[in-house]
């Protein structure tokens, strides 16, 4: 007993030190290593800059615009980004390549591209961009258009979802201090 | 250093409370709960923009014009366009399936030749090959069966059958075949149309306007038109025929009679319109006369058919006294009628002074054909396919050496089908251009699949019963989604490749030139503003505003036409009346009293899979369909609710369950068309059996034309 | 029950003319595909199959030739007084929005079917089978609603995402989402009712033709005995017809 207390780490206290460094441990695990479990990273199909067309004068809405009959159109067409990059450039610049692979590989097969998107929903989940036009887009979007690279994809391994959909507690609590109905059907079908 | 127990303990408690602070039991709860809302083999919904564009339903008889709604370009759902005279925002339980029908499991995915009992795909190249030379040996023999009513693409059709040396060019028999026949007998020209939407009495002979005879959407939607909700309706509809049917439902007055005599029925009420003082100047007048004050007095038509005397005045009376009555007559089941019930229907038109009138019926024109050498549809209308299947099937008539079946399925879709197999056996190479692993099909030697309606160009002119004329454009919505081409095109190509000139290379040219001679047609113009109904009213029509009217017709819009043919010589033929309209001898057994509804389909397409909810367990119940008689009429074959019974008729046999329904009348066994198929899919396949096949054909007297009204049965 | 009624401003509901309809049956095909519920095989089996809108044949019980047949369709009847949202043990399905729309959400359903039992309209449809497409043809889903999974109670929304589609489409048009025009917001089955049988409106709003018709001698409402107060009324000129809405005595 005398002999294995001599070599122990310290009686109450090692066992307090230990304690620390488990709930230490645990903090560090839970907080760094969990997340990098837990979501994947994936990244753009196509290295699209929000910035080199924020620079050159266009709005966000001239490519995210809600339809006459208040539709939000999401994100342009294939067809609408050809307007402006329908041929290749042979520009070998990274940004010059980078449109040419756009190019080649969906504007000539005439694909959409599977943008990978940050705050999609689920299919369960009806969100009206229309009601909340008052509101800045960086309210719930990541602030792009100030991006020279888009942000990676997180994607949740269980769920399958987006780092960056919102949560529907988040919804909730904003359309509580707003004072809007937070009736099931007012956001799901 | 060691680790002792306590140490270790504090170790994991540590690790425990600090966990506590840490997303992970939480974060791994709500996403585990939220992986169990996502199971792999769930489909999502697709996502993107959505839009609508417009087309026309060609799978549907009644010609609606359709709302398709896309998303991110991908089809998703049929609507009615509320633009289009023809649909006004309704749409039928078969129109609404055009979409899914695109994904259908009977769908045909490239072209294919038979290999002994089974087929294998071969290329378009090989198959135009193939085409040629068989059809290039058959020269002189070649017939040809279509199954679309409306579409120019029968121009191309008898045109190249007709340079090949045609044994006959065919439509698929229905009301029209009828209708024509009739309308011939009389001396009139045109094709008859019935303005619904200006009329106010309207009485129908057997017709189920309201679910499978002519324009059924546009039909309702003018009957709806006149029935405010809740208040005093602005019309009479009258239903004369065996069964209290979808259309007998919802009107006014149901009164029973038998298929077999709504001629009979017709003749009675002239008697009553006669003596009330009704005449006409059209020939055969006197003879008309003659031949209903001779045989069909009040007693010879209670004798024949049941009907008292006072119900058919009553009947007379409402038509003499309404301003704009309007007499429909047709076949219950949208087929077989014969020519001498609808001469007598017309009649009472004539003597009611309805001929080219708002609310009457009008003498439509048919509107210019543009393929050289292409039959009318009035002479494709005039041929007789019962008779020439059974006279191929009894060695009366040679039977030709190719055949091309477009759209349709004969095998299915005829009565007698065991003399119509037989039939088709005996013709050595058959092509079958359907979108649908069909019957006839089956059958063939060569399966060259159509692409379906949304997904190629088409039209549709005047389908039968429309009030006017009208003509409007299926445009491809999608791109084939397997190897299939417009049979159009098909056949262009293969004139071509025979050295026939038919004047076109595609399709498209064909319907462009079809389009452009009707912008030179007089009195036309696009339906928006002023419909065509309003026009026969009175109001002035809109000229046809200059520019693109192809543009117009692919938005959706109806170029439409409200005219007639100037009649010479429309007379009564009561002779054929006379010969073909006899009071039937009763049956020993039961008579037959088929009925079609659209969300079973038609022959060509099969029950569409979505509609199979629609169809109730009182028509198909597991594997089995259902007839419907009378408790009286169960009780004298003695049968119960229920009980399996074995039909006969014709040499066939068919399986049904007994339905104890009172609307229908003694001595009739009411049955469902559409069941019973053999080929298509999972969704058809095995669903009860096809009640057609039990109808026998005979020859009308008068008209010599086959018709299959009624049957007797014998039940087991 | 009554007591906890809630009135909202807006009350959609559904006014079905039995007299026009003919039982085609293109509002129950309108309200399959519009509301993705899969094609089913052996749809004949009507316990086991999905419907959420039914076309029921009533007869007024005599023999021919005295008898008569109607159609009635029939959604869900979005109770003012729900039985089936106060046996919910999970608030999966609640009344609680403006519009008096019964609301059903399909994940957080645990699936006990007391709403089933509780519903005297029969609206409500258990998803025995997982939901299967044939190949190819999920594309055809719509995007505006969900695909349930088995094991939940899915029922009649109205077309709940019409009207959010209406009320986005007032916005961006600067009106007033809240006071749409009428037919502005309809339910697929109305909207292609070829017969014209049936309306869809606002009841409490004077400017959409449901608020009259409504007031009609011929207009009822299914079981209204029960004190539901539902949102769909049905007209008939045949008394008949109108008697089987509810249960009367033989002496009454």
């Amino acid at each position: 007993m005398e002999e294995k207390r001599s070599t122990s780490a310290g009686g109450v206290g090692g066992m307090v030190l230990c304690t620390l460094i488990g709930f230490v441990g645990a903090l560090v695990v839970g907080w760094v290593i969990f997340p990098k479990i837990l979501f994947s990273e994936k990244t753009q199909p196509i290295r699209f800059s929000h910035t080199v067309h924020a620079q050159l004068g266009i709005d966000c809405e001239q490519c995210h615009h809600l339809g006459p009959d208040g539709r939000f159109a999401g994100l342009p067409t294939t067809e609408s980004c050809a307007e402006c990059h329908g041929e290749e450039t042979g520009d070998t610049s990274a940004n010059g390549k980078e449109i040419d692979k756009f190019v080649k590989d969906y504007v000539k097969t005439g694909v959409q591209v599977p943008w990978l998107v940050y705050q999609y929903q689920p299919d369960n989940v009806f969100f009206s961009h229309a009601a909340h036009r008052g509101f800045e887009c960086t309210k719930c979007h990541l602030d792009v258009a100030k991006m020279e690279n888009p942000p990676a994809y997180y994607q949740n391994r269980l769920s399958g979802y987006s780092k960056d959909t919102m949560k529907m507690w988040e919804c909730e609590r904003c359309h509580a201090s707003m004072g809007t109905s937070n009736a099931c059907y007012v956001c799901h079908k | 250093m060691g680790l002792d127990r306590r140490a270790f303990l504090g170790l994991v408690a540590g690790g425990a409370v600090g966990t506590m602070f840490t997303p992970i039991p939480w974060k791994l709860i709500d996403d585990a709960a939220i992986w169990t809302q996502n199971w792999s083999w769930i489909p999502k919904v697709p996502k993107g923009q959505i839009d609508y564009v417009a087309t026309t339903s060609k799978l549907c008889p009644a010609s609606e014009g359709l709302k398709i709604m896309r998303v991110a370009g991908n089809p998703v759902s049929a609507a009615g366009n509320p633009d289009h005279p023809l649909s006004r925002g309704g749409v039928s339980a078969l129109a609404r399936s055009e979409v899914y029908m695109l994904y259908s499991p009977a769908r045909i995915k490239s072209p294919m030749k038979r290999n002994g009992k089974t087929f294998a795909p071969i290329t378009w190249e090989q198959a135009l090959i193939e085409m040629s030379e068989k059809l290039g040996a058959a020269k002189g023999s070649v017939a040809s069966i279509s199954g679309d009513a409306t579409g120019t693409v029968n121009e191309v059709l008898t045109a190249l059958v007709g340079k090949l040396g045609s044994a006959g060019a065919f439509m698929m028999p229905g009301e029209a075949t009828s209708a024509a026949k009739a309308l011939k007998l009389m001396g009139a020209q045109g094709q008859a149309g019935y303005d619904f939407e200006n009329a106010d009495t309207v009485l129908v002979l057997g017709a189920d306007i309201f679910e499978t005879w002519g324009t059924s959407t546009r039909n309702r939607k003018a009957f709806g038109a006149t029935r405010p909700a809740g208040a005093k309706p602005a019309s009479n509809y009258i239903y004369v025929g065996p069964t209290r049917n979808n259309t007998a439902a919802v009107c006014d007055q149901w009164i029973p009679a038998a298929a077999a005599e709504l001629g009979v029925v017709a003749m009675g009420i002239a008697w009553h319109l006669l003596k009330a003082g009704a005449t006409s100047n059209a020939p055969g007048f006197d003879t008309f006369k003659a031949v209903v004050n001779g045989g069909f007095g009040p007693e010879d038509v209670k004798r024949a058919t049941g009907i008292g005397g006072d119900v058919l005045a009553g009947i007379a009376k409402s038509l003499m006294a309404s301003k704009a009555a309007l007499v429909v007559t047709g076949s219950p089941f949208g087929q077989g009628m014969g020519a001498a019930p609808v001469i007598a229907g017309m009649s009472l038109n004539m003597l009611l002074g309805r001929i080219n009138k708002p609310g009457g019926v009008y003498m439509l024109p048919e509107l210019a054909s543009v393929v050289p050498g292409a039959l009318s549809r009035a002479a494709m209308l005039d041929g007789d396919l019962p008779a020439f299947l059974k006279g191929v099937a009894s060695d009366k008539t040679p039977a030709p050496k190719a055949l091309l079946v477009y759209d349709a399925n004969p095998a299915y879709g005829l009565p007698e089908a065991a003399t119509m197999a037989k039939a088709l056996e005996k013709i050595p190479f058959k092509v079958s251009f359907s979108s649908f692993m069909d019957e006839t099909a089956a059958l063939c030697d060569l399966v060259l699949p159509n692409s379906l309606p949304l997904e190629r160009y088409d039209d549709v002119a005047t389908p039968y019963g429309s009030g006017f004329c009208v003509y409007s454009l299926v445009r491809p919505i999608q791109k084939p989604i397997y190897d299939t081409k417009t049979s159009a095109d098909v056949l262009l190509a293969l004139a071509r490749k025979l050295s026939i000139d038919l004047k076109f290379d595609n399709f498209q040219q064909v319907l462009k030139e079809k389009v452009a001679s009707l912008s030179k047609a007089s009195g036309g113009f696009v339906a928006k503003d002023v419909m065509p109904w309003q026009v026969a009213a009175g109001k002035p029509a809109p000229a046809l505003v200059g520019g693109d009217l192809w543009k117009a017709l692919e938005a959706g819009y109806a170029w439409t036409m409200v005219g007639q043919v100037a009649q010479t010589g429309m007379g009564f033929a009561a002779e054929v009346v006379a010969k073909a309209a006899k009071a039937g001898k009763p049956a020993a057994g039961a008579t037959l009293a088929p009925y079609a509804q659209l969300r079973t389909g038609t022959p060509a397409t099969g029950i569409p899979c979505q509609d199979l909810t629609t169809v109730p367990d009182t028509e198909l119940l597991g594997e089995n369909t259902l007839v419907r008689l009378n408790s009286e009429t169960a009780k004298t074959l003695g049968l119960k609710k229920g009980q399996m019974v074995k039909l006969s008729a014709a040499g066939v046999d068919c399986q049904a369950k007994v339905h104890i329904f009172e609307s229908v009348m003694t001595g009739m066994v009411s049955a469902p068309l559409g069941f019973g198929h053999t080929a298509f899919d999972y969704f058809s396949q095995g669903k009860g059996a096809n009640y057609l096949s039990l109808m026998a054909v005979a020859e009308e007297p008068g008209s010599g034309m086959s018709m299959w009204i009624a049957s007797e049965v014998k039940i087991a | 029950m009554s007591g906890q009624k809630k009135e909202f401003p807006i009350t959609w509901g559904m006014v079905i003319d039995i007299d026009k309809c003919t039982g085609c049956g293109a509002c129950m095909a309108s309200c399959q595909t519009e509301n993705n519920v899969e094609p089913q095989r052996d749809a004949s089996n009507k316990l086991r199959s999905t419907s959420w809108m039914t076309v029921y044949e009533l007869t007024n019980g005599k023999s021919y030739p005295d008898h008569d047949i109607a159609y009635l369709p029939r959604p869900c009847q979005q109770c003012g007084n729900p039985p089936c949202v106060s046996v919910c043990p999970v608030i999966a399905t609640e009344k609680n929005e403006n519009g008096g729309i019964v609301s059903q959400v399909y994940p957080r359903c645990i699936g006990c079917r007391y709403c089933v039992a509780a519903c005297p309209y029969h609206v409500r449809y258990f998803g025995w089978f997982d939901p299967v497409w044939p190949e190819g043809m999920e594309k055809t889903l719509s995007p505006l609603t969900s695909v349930r999974p088995r094991g939940v109670v899915e029922k009649c929304s109205f077309c709940h995402h019409r009207w959010t589609l209406a009320k986005d489409a007032a916005r961006a048009a600067g009106k007033d989402p809240e006071d749409l025009a009428d037919g502005a917001y309809v339910t697929s089955c109305v909207q292609n009712c070829p017969s014209g049988a049936l309306a869809f409106g606002d009841l409490k709003n004077p400017k959409h033709k449901v608020h009259e018709l409504i007031k009609s001698p011929y207009a009822y409402r299914l079981l209204e005995r029960l004190g539901t107060d539902t949102q769909v009324y049905y007209i008939s000129r045949r008394e008949w017809v109108r008697k089987l809405g509810d249960n009367y005595l033989k002496s009454e």
